[in-house]
């Protein structure tokens, strides 16, 4: 009765193995269902990595790390230091436990990044971190939820509940909308089913997305299905089947992409969907050969880099408890391997220096800053937090 | 007549699947839940009550004896709560179950847990048999946060609370999660049977509420419900003295 998917969960624990092989093109799978920016095969499948605009000298890097509780459960202390020259140096940010960067998902400028801390309660609290001078800090607005995107004007997209709220650059709310509920249906997991079920119209923003043309879109799940909705022209289209999404993020040609776990498919890997934002289609889907296939995943990004195209990190421990990292480069089929410490982190940034930042986890308080034209990753001393302390979040701008 | 004659088709195409998938193995027995109210087929059959707000913890007790099944190697029933995000793809349960588990067939009701989030497949673990005829105890609460593997750490309990507890989940998700309690079981002619008395709690910050109507509108919050049709229930009871009992029929 045991089903081959839990058999091979049983039979690889113990073992953390991301294996790297296999990284081609699963599919290419043509237009979404309900896609109204019309039919036929995208175009944009062959693409080779992503080369738009030349990089620029970092201007700031802001390093988020919090002092965690003598006991737990207990709220942590979060300090917020920007390095050389910053704005916000010193900031120093109090009841919060977990603090997750709001990714700056496209490759495009951003003239504000949000910075979410959640308490342990799960509730959001979100602090506007302003660029060139431009400080502020907004903090103590709560939310339910944990995604959001901040918009070129300053302003800021936000899930609360069932509802998407928009703020103003002063947090006032200027628009609110139901989240784009996917299509119900009966769970998959790896090709096999489950238990698992959604009650219709149930649904939740796993990721938002600002296109090319400052169109903000919305990607939704209710843990079968998935939706693409285009919150600024009022479009949508459904995504059978992306039921479990774990990020997005977008270049400058308006192609979206998507890491996730393809619910169809009887494999434990973790694949990017291509999507093209402006004809809201659905494209090729490259699987990234990472897999939990027995230890620990910890975390896992999907990061646009400005010079080097798409990129992969996940982190996680082996049964011994010692820490892994991949970072894979995308090639334009499948995906590369780049070398990095195991200890590097848990999490990834890139910058708008085109540099890969690595920290969180097991990187404790450092940061490992990993050159992608030499392939040189290294802890920068100057970034590092004080000892004991973890870096939680780091912005790049 | 004709809604009745679709309807009996379409659960004999539906029958007709399961054997197939059955048949060929295909199929999953899992203990974990996640099935809100919804007619599309999905393999187990439940019942249950679930909050929309979202909690550190959960805690019920649940009397543990021996529901009819029909054949434990391949099927089960049991009762269990999970804590779970909104999409529902990150939980952490703990229960009993009678019949099939992937480390064990339970012959008599024993304990499980389960855990399994956005970056995790589900992982079931099976334990020893629980005291039978009796009430006992069962809590998933949330105990704190790993920052060195940045995930929320959960502890399950069952028939104690002593520490270290069942078995300890991280899960990258869940740092609150929405409460859900009932009965599941996989296989059409199984009992499915709970009483969850004489205290049925929820957690915020430290603080534990009795599940009632009462508490509901003192949180802002609501309880949902659900029965799926094949499960026919000779006796319910909702909230703080949650009761069911019924067999499942084709």
């Amino acid at each position: 009765m045991m089903s081959r998917m839990k058999a091979v969960h049983i039979a690889f624990a113990g073992l953390l193995a991301f294996s790297l092989t296999a990284c081609g093109s699963l599919s290419e799978s043509g237009a979404a269902s309900g896609a109204q920016g019309g039919g036929g095969r995208p175009e944009f499948a062959s693409h080779a990595a992503s080369a738009v605009t030349p990089a620029r000298p970092r201007t700031a890097v802001t390093v988020v790390y919090v002092v965690p509780p003598p006991r737990q459960p207990a709220d942590a202390d979060v300090f917020v230091q920007t390095v050389p020259g910053g704005t916000l140096g010193g900031v120093r940010l109090t009841q919060a436990i977990n603090v997750r960067a709001t990714p700056l998902n496209r490759v495009s400028d951003s003239s504000t990044a949000i910075l979410q801390t959640f308490d342990y309660a799960g509730r959001a609290r979100a602090i506007g971190l302003g660029l060139a001078g431009n400080s502020s800090s907004v903090a103590g607005r709560t939310a339910t939820t944990s995604v959001s995107i901040a918009t070129d004007d300053g302003g800021l997209y936000r899930q609360v509940g069932a509802q998407i709220e928009v703020l103003d650059p002063s947090f006032r709310r200027t628009g609110l909308m139901n989240v784009p509920a996917p299509l119900p249906g009966a769970g998959t997991q790896d090709g096999q089913p489950t238990k698992r079920a959604i009650r219709a119209s149930s649904g939740e923003v796993a990721a938002f997305l600002i296109g090319p043309d400052g169109h903000v879109y919305a990607l939704t799940t209710n843990g079968v299905n998935g939706t693409l909705a285009d919150l600024t022209a009022g479009r949508r289209t459904e995504l059978p089947a992306y039921g479990q999404i774990l990020g997005a993020t977008t270049d400058a040609e308006g192609r979206a992409y998507v890491l996730m776990r393809d619910v169809r498919l009887s494999r434990n890997t973790f694949v990017v969907a291509e999507l093209d934002l402006a004809a809201l289609r659905t494209g090729t889907l490259y699987d990234t050969g990472v897999g939990v296939t027995g230890g620990t995943l910890d975390d896992i990004s999907l990061l646009a880099s400005r010079q080097h195209g798409l990129l992969v990190y996940a982190a996680g421990h082996d049964a011994g408890g010692a820490p892994r990292a991949t970072l894979l480069r995308f090639n334009g089929t499948s995906f590369d391997q780049v070398a990095v410490p195991a200890a590097s982190g848990s999490r990834a940034t890139v910058g708008v220096d085109d540099r890969v930042y690595l920290y969180s986890g097991p990187g404790g308080n450092r940061v490992t800053t990993v050159d992608l034209d030499t392939g040189r990753a290294a802890v920068d001393p100057v970034l590092s937090a004080p000892e004991g302390t973890f870096v939680m979040a780091v912005f790049v701008l | 007549v004709d809604c009745v004659i679709r309807s009996r088709a379409l659960i004999a195409i539906i029958a007709a699947v399961l054997v197939t998938m059955t048949a060929t193995g295909a199929a999953e027995a899992s203990h974990s839940a996640w099935a809100h109210c919804s007619s599309h087929w999905v393999p187990n059959r439940y019942t249950r009550q679930w909050t929309n707000n979202f909690y550190h913890g959960q805690f019920s007790w649940f009397w543990t004896y021996q529901p009819a099944v029909q054949n434990l190697n391949t099927q089960f029933s049991l009762n269990h709560l999970y804590p779970h995000t909104n999409s529902g793809t990150s939980f952490v349960e703990v229960g009993w179950y009678r019949g099939f588990g992937p480390e064990k067939i339970a012959v008599n009701s024993s304990f499980y847990t389960v855990m399994q989030d956005s970056v995790t497949p589900y992982q079931e673990k099976n334990f020893q048999d629980a005291p039978q005829n009796t009430f006992v105890l069962y809590e998933a609460q949330y105990i704190g946060f790993n920052f060195s593997t940045n995930k929320y750490i959960w502890r399950v309990y069952a028939n104690s609370q002593a520490e270290p507890g069942l078995w300890t989940w991280e899960n990258r998700d869940l740092g609150m999660g929405k409460a859900i309690s009932g009965g599941e079981t996989n296989a059409n002619g199984n009992q499915m049977i709970g009483r969850i008395v004489p205290s049925h709690l929820l957690q915020i910050s430290g603080t534990w509420y009795n599940w009632t109507d009462a508490t509901m509108a003192q949180l802002g919050d609501s309880t949902f419900i659900c029965d799926q049709p094949n499960v026919v229930l000779t006796y319910n009871v909702r909230f703080d003295d949650y009761q069911f009992n019924g067999t499942v029929v084709p």
